[in-house]
């Protein structure tokens, strides 16, 4: 059984469907890759996927360690093992990182862990994905560069310790020191029991994490799917090659 | 809201429950030359003193009302005590406080806060302060922390110098009647170069009901001196109004610094209308931090549902049930009531489930039996044993009048509105609370057609609104705006299958409006098991049962035990279980035909400790707990100014307000820059739901020749639901071009995706909500002592808990 799977999605955004037909699956232990170009949907069915109220699931499945989510709310999601960096994380001022991801952690864990055992923790992954140590007492996304965002997404995710993580446009904004660092956050929270589902446009983020799966989206279906060539393809064709309605133009790759 | 349901009888004489307010002095209502001789002469005050109160009078007689601002046309002058003296003689030593004085104060945690952070406290009760102490080091540094009436007497010379020089009484009526009534209030001079290490805190307690507080606060901080001052005020819930005005004067000499910072939590009905200004001289820096937090109280049931007691509710003036020397019910006006704080509590129930928490000395009346002679008793709790014989309330009489409907009608062609409730108005909303929800623009009632109570409801929809319902499948639907205004706004039938809530003007309608009620709900949620003649009504919303209880109760039916199912599913797919929890509350049979009914006790349990309240009624030691409406309002007027008079001076004016239903919070800040190179900073934060309103008011004044001003003002306002509003009114007066000014303002609402983006991390609405408001109002809480940040936090998450749904 696969740790989550996306059967036959369509996703509504204010009365328009943006997200068509979305099957794919993700195995425990797997990094399946969703490319597609701009405006495909990938980010319509990563939000639909975390719940958010305005991305409305019209039909179709989401299931997440055989457990079915396609309504459960984004609290239920996220403690059932759901996770989502955001390629827009919000900003909340007034609020520190530090204050909110130890509620965020208590609240997914339903545990009290103590302050300074927490800081500990917080400190270690901070430095392990060299942000410095000032980052906990800021508050959320709250001025901060496009790349020290990105980076903050992925502390979340080491810290909150999903099951499966959605990982959206994760590699965008980033310079090549940046990109490394992030990179390596990402597979060190990899293991056999959690999946990662890494959106991208580029495949400059898959040099360094390999994917077992790749995926295409285009128009809002999943127009084509296969193993890791498939994004070298991508690299070197473009788009243009997958037709809309999922057949590829030329298998002689 | 379990407690709701019950007679609670009451016998204050016999068991030494006493009337709280013992005063040394208390003068009768109402504003007059006389009252203000007396003031000055009880205090010995000397003759320029009483001259200047009695000029400051006749200015308060002739200036007029603000008519800009809030509403202030309620305010009776005439219905105010002008003066109150609680105690003999100001204490030093905490222990020589008055005892019912000291526990208030203890209470609201005053002696604990002095010792761990103070610099020196002071603590006003009603028109006097009655501790005052500064520590022993700032003293003989030669710091002056005096109440303001010991002030005038051991420092008349420098008192004369400076009061009513930053604040004179012609600047406004409010501070006018200060000025004419002022009594208590702080007296702080920090002399040249001293620097008070840690705050002084000044805490000011109204207590008596339309009682006016009017203390009077000076604070100098010489040359290079620096000082921090922390004021914090409370008061209790009445039902008339009480008055504060208070006048805050600083004096900022060159080079010092001085900080006031003001966390006020007013808990309803007090009229706060202050007026605190600054003279920031050269290189002098003057903040104003200033926290309105009127809506953050115990006594808001609305925010805090289940956690309050009923009686909390109730307020002087409101009518309850009270029984006669014949064991007759009749109707009885509240005279007072009064806070008597966390206390040990036991439930007792009786066999026919009526349930009730008080102390274990309450009394209960108890049936006895003596030989031939059977006699009733009052009974402490503690002394009643199981199958004691208790009198709860049986028939209660009818006394109740149809609720004036007040509906704006303008613009309406479609939809008639009844001037006042009737049996069948209330008989559909019965229907309503059962079946029906509203949407922005459409009432819907889940009544098929094939529901015996639907050619009823489409016939009274019709004679009542002259509206016809569009049918769609199961539901009858009925688009008009104005008839969800009528029914959410004028009603107050709020709320979802799981929150909604009895209205609290329902317990005062005729008895046969609220049986319609009644039976317009039995009709959509009621029904009559098999095998069984009595009814049982069944629902998700505990809370809505136990108010239908207490409902039936009124009108003498018999409900019993609302008793609580649960039904679990597994989910597909998982081995999740989803809950699903129905209560039912069963009708026992038959009807009270007596007043007052014996039924035995059948369970007596210690439940912890809770807030206790007394209530005294007028001609009467006992009473009915009843029906009550939730009378709020409450408004802040109060926008603390800087003048900055010398070159480099600079102020910051930092303040929040948090407006909950029926309140308007009208704040803001001034800063009139007189001298050049003078900078000020305004931050305004407000916070709005329920029905509240703040206002932003601000005023930046630049005077010609003061060049090279720098002012920042920031107003931001969050607005929690679609009834609450937010105004900002900035206004300037620039007169000199060389001057840099900065004016943001923002009205935001939570944006979905902030909620969102902390829910995808596990947090739950309400907790999400909670931390962004918390985010809002960080700038503030930082700059708050470490006990105020913390309780403000508490609070602000207690506030957020109701706010979903």
């Amino acid at each position: 059984m696969a740790l989550l799977e996306i059967n036959n999605l369509k996703v509504q955004v204010e009365g328009q469907e943006i997200v068509k037909d979305a099957t794919l699956s993700v195995e425990a232990g797997q990094v399946a890759a969703l490319m597609g170009p701009n405006g495909s949907g990938k980010s319509t069915l990563a939000y639909s996927l975390m719940g958010h109220p305005k991305y409305k699931v019209t039909s179709g499945s989401i299931i997440l360690g055989g457990k079915e989510i396609t309504t459960a709310t984004p609290t239920e999601r996220a403690k059932a093992g759901l996770f989502l960096s955001f390629q827009y994380p919000s900003e909340i001022p007034g609020v520190s990182v530090e204050n909110f991801l130890r509620e965020a952690y208590n609240s997914v864990r339903e545990k009290k862990i103590g302050v300074m055992e927490f800081h500990k923790q917080l400190a270690e992954n901070m430095g392990l994905l060299g942000i410095p140590e000032s980052f906990a007492g800021r508050h959320i996304n709250e001025g901060f560069s496009g790349g020290e965002k990105k980076k903050m997404e992925i502390l979340q995710m080491s810290i909150l310790a999903p099951r499966m993580a959605l990982l959206d446009e994760t590699d965008s904004g980033l310079d090549v020191d940046a990109l490394r660092t992030v990179a390596e956050g990402i597979k060190r929270t990899l293991n056999h029991e959690r999946g990662v589902l890494l959106i991208t446009h580029y495949q400059r983020i898959l040099e360094y994490i390999k994917p077992d799966k790749v995926y295409i989206m285009k128009s809002g279906r999943i127009a084509a799917a296969g193993n890791a060539d498939l994004s070298v393809m991508v690299e070197k064709k473009g788009y243009d090659w997958v037709t809309d309605n999922g057949h590829v133009q030329s298998k002689a790759a | 809201m379990a407690e709701l349901d019950l007679l609670n009888l009451d016998y204050e004489d016999k068991y030494g429950f006493r009337d709280p307010e013992v005063y040394v002095k208390k003068l009768q209502k109402g504003l007059s030359a006389e009252v203000v001789r007396e003031i000055s002469e009880t205090k010995g005050e000397p003759e320029w003193m009483l001259k200047f109160r009695l000029k400051a009078l006749d200015i308060f007689y002739r200036k007029k009302m603000p008519q800009w601002g809030a509403d202030l046309s309620a305010i009776n002058f005439d219905d105010i005590i002008y003066y109150i003296k609680p105690s003999e003689r100001k204490a030093t030593n905490w222990e020589d406080v008055p005892e019912k004085i000291k526990q208030t104060f203890e209470k609201l945690g005053i002696p604990e806060a002095e010792r761990k952070f103070l610099g020196g406290s002071g603590a006003q009760y009603e028109s006097e302060v009655v501790y005052h102490k500064l520590r022993e080091d700032l003293e003989k540094k030669g710091v002056v922390f005096l109440d303001t009436d010991t002030g005038l007497k051991e420092y008349e010379s420098l008192f004369k110098q400076h009061f009513g020089t930053v604040v004179p009484p012609h600047d406004n009526k409010f501070a006018a009647l200060n000025s004419a009534a002022w009594s208590g209030g702080s007296f702080i001079y920090v002399p040249k170069n001293v620097k008070v290490d840690m705050p002084l805190q000044a805490y000011f307690r109204i207590n008596a009901q339309s009682m006016g507080q009017f203390e009077r606060t000076l604070i100098m901080a010489d040359e290079g001196a620096s000082v921090t001052y922390v004021e914090a005020c409370t008061a209790p819930m009445y039902s008339t109004n009480s008055l504060h005005a208070a006048v805050v004067e600083l004096i900022a000499m060159k080079n010092s610094k001085i900080r006031y910072t003001t966390i006020q939590n007013w808990s309803s009905n007090v009229y706060n209308l202050v007026t605190k200004r600054a003279f920031a001289y050269e290189h002098a820096f003057v903040e104003w931090i200033d926290g309105n937090l009127g809506c953050l109280s115990g006594d808001a049931q609305v925010f805090l549902n289940s956690n309050l007691k009923p009686i909390s509710e109730v307020q002087a003036g409101d009518s309850i049930f009270a029984m006669d020397g014949y064991f007759n019910l009749e109707k009885r006006k509240v005279a007072s009531k009064k806070f008597s704080g966390k206390q040990k509590i036991f439930k007792l129930k009786t066999l026919n489930h009526r349930e009730i928490k008080a102390t274990a000395s309450h009394p209960f009346l108890i049936f006895r039996k003596l030989g031939k002679f059977s006699f009733a008793e009052w009974t402490p709790l503690d002394k009643i044993k199981i199958g004691d014989l208790i009198a709860i309330s049986g028939h209660i009489p009818d006394s109740g009048e149809p609720l004036k409907i007040t509906f704006s009608k303008k613009g309406i062609k479609e939809l008639k509105i009844p001037d006042e409730t009737n049996d069948d108005l209330l008989w559909l909303m019965g229907v309503y609370i059962g079946d029906g929800y509203c949407d922005k623009n459409r009432v819907y009632f889940a009544v098929p057609e094939t529901d015996k109570a639907c050619p009823k409801l489409v016939r009274l929809l019709k004679e009542i609104f002259g509206v016809a319902g569009e049918r769609k499948g199961v539901v009858l639907r009925i688009a008009s705006v104005d008839l969800v205004r009528f029914i959410k706004q004028t009603l107050g039938f709020y709320g979802t299958a799981q929150t909604k809530r009895i209205p609290g003007w329902i317990f005062t309608i005729p008895k046969s409006q609220r049986l319609a009620l009644l039976d317009g709900y039995i009709a959509a949620d009621g029904y009559i098991r098999e095998n069984h003649t009595n009814i049982s009504i069944t629902s998700s919303n505990r809370q809505l049962l136990s108010e239908v209880k207490m409902l039936a109760i009124t009108c003498g039916l018999n409900p019993m035990k609302i008793s609580t199912w649960t039904r679990r599913e597994l989910k597909p797919l998982g081995k999740e279980i989803k809950e699903y929890t129905h209560h039912f509350l069963y009708f026992g049979e038959g009807k009270f035909e007596k007043d007052v009914v014996f039924c035995p006790v059948s369970d007596i349990t210690f439940c912890g400790e809770e807030d206790t309240w007394d209530i005294e009624v007028e001609d009467s030691h006992n009473f009915v707990a009843n029906g009550f409406i939730v009378h709020n309002s409450n408004i802040t007027m109060k926008y603390p100014s800087v003048y900055l008079l010398g070159r480099n001076a600079k102020a910051d004016i930092l303040s929040v307000a948090f407006a909950g239903k029926g309140q308007h919070q009208d704040a803001g800040g001034k800063a009139l820059h007189f001298a050049p190179d003078t900078t000020s900073t305004i931050i305004s934060k407000s916070i709005s739901k329920g029905g509240g309103r703040t206002s932003y008011r601000g005023l930046l004044h630049v005077e010609k020749g003061a060049t090279g001003v720098k002012s920042n003002v920031r107003c931001d306002a969050l607005i929690l639901d679609e009834a609450s509003r937010s105004d900002t009114y900035p206004y300037m007066k620039i007169e000199e071009q060389d001057t840099t000014i900065t004016h943001e303002a923002t009205v935001g609402k939570i944006g979905e995706d902030k909620i969102f983006y902390l829910m995808s991390r596990g947090l739950t609405e309400q907790q999400a909500i909670a931390m962004i408001v918390l985010g809002f109002v960080e700038q503030f809480t930082k700059e708050l002592p470490m006990e105020y940040a913390v309780e403000l936090n508490r609070l602000i998450r207690l506030e957020m808990a109701g706010s979903v749904g």
